[in-house]
């Protein structure tokens, strides 16, 4: 009977440290009618209670108390049960589903009770012998905890599967992870060669430029010296004439516009070659402002390479009272955006030297906040989606009317510093009610298009930096 | 022949809607509306120049494909500003052609192969464009009593 005990008191011990399960008990079979005598000893030691005040039947006898877990070890466990290991023999009573009876910590103190453990069993009773047989190692719960797992779990071969379909998950997920931050990485590469590459392209065609220049006066005083020589083919001199002239030619008599129009045109060929390096930010924009026109209302940077489009244009922006620029190539743009702040860019797509979209996306970087709108006449939506991609603030399509254009200054709250003329339908004072966009009203008419607003520049009025507010509440 | 607004309003080779704006700008400025068709006038006179050049090129390139393409892309802006659609159209047939883009399922186009092809292609859009061209600068001109 020791030997079983002994047996017993491993089986738990594995149990309990290691968390293999045990194979099924060896009493499982022979013992199981007649209880087991672990249970037995106990029952038959507190009968005949030799140790009552270290270990008795409790008052209603459903229970037995230890009273002292010390005396307890030293002198019943090797006694009766040889060994002296009181969280052993804890354990085996566990093992034969005996629970403890919790003693609150008042009544410990009340009593001074520290050492005081109750255990019980609804099969164990005071001189209730027979009780015992019902008693049983939790055989039955571990049979259920078998058959559970049986039924909750998977064959080992197909565990073996399931097992090898996640290694290969993790790896295939590990490498792709590993060729996305690869591309992350060679695309941030890329990004940066590309915008040296522009600046460098920038900084050269300026070289050209001045070179072109010089060959010209070169060659004028050469003429006039007699020499002959062979025609020219400077392409900055070239390019910039014939855009040159439509404009002074077709333009107005109006004084007010007059004088803003007259070096509306040309920035780069006015100003010294400056190189493509960016001043800080901070500086940079104090600048950019500085060199606006002055008392311009709403200053419209207009990229575009086709004449009939830029006089037309321009010639709809002026009617708001705006100033305008002309450039006609991407590059030019960013020359001009580099020097000047503008509430406004149009800017066409399809140009020489850079395209409006690549074009943007290097303004992007230096310039957040100034609305680019592109205008353009292909309606695929994946070139719209293309053009936002790049930096775009919104689509113009082209062509379009003066309400078209209105309609989309509007749309991006740039409307309010527009001068109208006095019999234009858009003309607050002319408009039926209310009188002008109300913020809720024209949110709701307008589908808002984020415009990166940040940081709000000095120069900003009130009332556009509650428009921009506004914007992000929508 | 006296051209009249109504006479515009009812040519089929104007967008009398964007046409109008043009018109509504000479309130402010005398002359505007005129200037504009003006300077559309010089440039398509000359770009129609570079594309008949192209088009009767010996031995056609891709390259003069895509200068084609290019030619027909900007013509198409300006004319489309000006309202003039059906040049429009026929230069957008220029600009996809250029491409080797058969967008308007046009028969020889879906049976184009080589560079040839395609400025057949392009020939055939390219006649119909001057066509309407020369019809419409004959109406404007008539327009605006001045030979453009």
């Amino acid at each position: 009977m020791s030997l079983e005990d002994m047996n017993d008191f491993r089986l738990g011990t594995e149990a309990f440290t290691t968390g293999v399960p045990s194979p099924p008990p060896k009493d499982a079979g022979g013992a199981k009618s007649s209880g087991t005598d672990f249970v037995k000893k106990l029952f038959q030691m507190l009968e005949e209670n030799s140790y009552a005040d270290i270990v008795r039947w409790s008052e209603a006898g459903d229970s037995f108390i230890i009273a002292d877990t010390n005396e307890f070890t030293k002198q019943v466990l090797p006694k009766h049960f040889k060994h002296s290991n009181f969280a052993s023999f804890v354990r085996q009573l566990n093992k034969y589903d005996f629970h403890k009876v919790k003693i609150s910590n008042e009544l410990k103190q009340r009593y001074s009770i520290e050492n005081v453990w109750e255990f019980k069993h609804p099969e164990f009773q005071r001189n209730n012998r027979e009780a015992l047989e019902n008693i049983k190692r939790k055989v039955t719960a571990k049979k259920e905890g078998d058959t559970g797992a049986s039924s909750n779990t998977v064959s080992l071969a197909q565990f073996r599967n399931l097992q090898d379909n996640f290694g290969f998950l993790e790896k295939q997920n590990q490498s792709l992870t590993e060729t996305v931050q690869k591309l992350h990485d060679e695309l941030n590469i890329l990004n940066t060669k590309y915008n040296t590459m522009v600046s460098s392209f920038l900084t050269s065609k300026s070289i050209n430029e001045s070179y072109s220049r010089a060959i010209n006066v070169l060659a004028k005083s050469l003429t006039q010296m007699g020499v002959e020589l062979p025609p020219l083919n400077l392409p900055f001199i070239d390019q910039n004439q014939p855009s040159q002239e439509p404009q002074p030619a077709g333009s107005m008599p109006s004084s007010a516009e007059a004088p803003p129009q007259e070096h509306s045109q040309f920035i780069p060929a006015n100003e010294p070659t400056k190189p493509a390096s960016q001043p800080p930010a901070g500086t940079q924009q104090d600048t950019r402002i500085v060199r606006r026109t002055n008392g311009s209302g709403m200053h419209v940077l207009l990229v575009e390479d086709d004449d009939v489009c830029i006089q037309l244009c321009s010639k709809f922006l002026m009617k708001y009272g705006c100033t305008v620029e002309v450039v006609t190539d991407g590059l030019a743009a960013i020359n001009v955006l580099e020097k000047v702040k503008f509430d406004l860019v149009l800017m066409d797509i399809v140009m020489p030297n850079l395209d409006g979209a690549s074009a943007t996306s290097v303004i992007r970087s230096f310039d957040v906040d100034t609305p680019i709108i592109a205008m353009t006449g292909n309606y695929q939506h994946q070139d719209l989606v293309t053009y936002l991609n790049h930096g775009m603030t919104d689509i113009l399509a082209k062509p379009f009317t003066k309400n078209d254009l209105y309609n989309i200054l509007e749309k991006h709250h740039i409307d309010k510093k527009l001068i109208y003329p006095v019999n234009d339908p858009f003309n607050p004072v002319n408009k039926d009610s209310p009188p002008h966009p109300v913020p809720g009203q024209q949110a709701q008419v307008v589908a808002p298009m984020p415009i990166e607003s940040e940081p709000l520049q000095p120069k900003m009025e009130p009332d556009y930096e509650n428009a921009l507010k506004r914007q992000k509440l929508v | 022949m006296s051209v009249t607004q109504e006479t515009l309003e009812n040519s089929e080779l104007i967008n009398w809607t964007i046409f109008q704006e043009l018109l509504l700008m000479d309130e402010d400025e005398e002359g505007f509306a005129l200037s504009l068709v003006q300077t559309f006038v010089d440039q398509a006179s000359g770009i129609f120049k570079e594309i008949e050049a192209l088009i009767q090129k010996q031995d056609p390139s891709e390259d003069d494909l895509k200068r084609l393409a290019s030619l027909g892309h900007y013509l198409k802006g300006s004319a489309a500003a000006l309202g003039l659609h059906i040049v429009q159209q026929e230069c957008e047939r220029i600009q996809n052609y250029g491409n080797k883009i058969n967008f308007d399922d046009y028969e020889p186009a879906a049976k184009a192969s080589t560079v040839n092809d395609w400025i057949d292609c392009i020939q055939a859009a390219f006649k119909n464009a001057l066509d309407n061209y020369e019809k419409s600068k004959e109406l404007l001109s008539g327009f605006f009593g001045e030979q453009l």
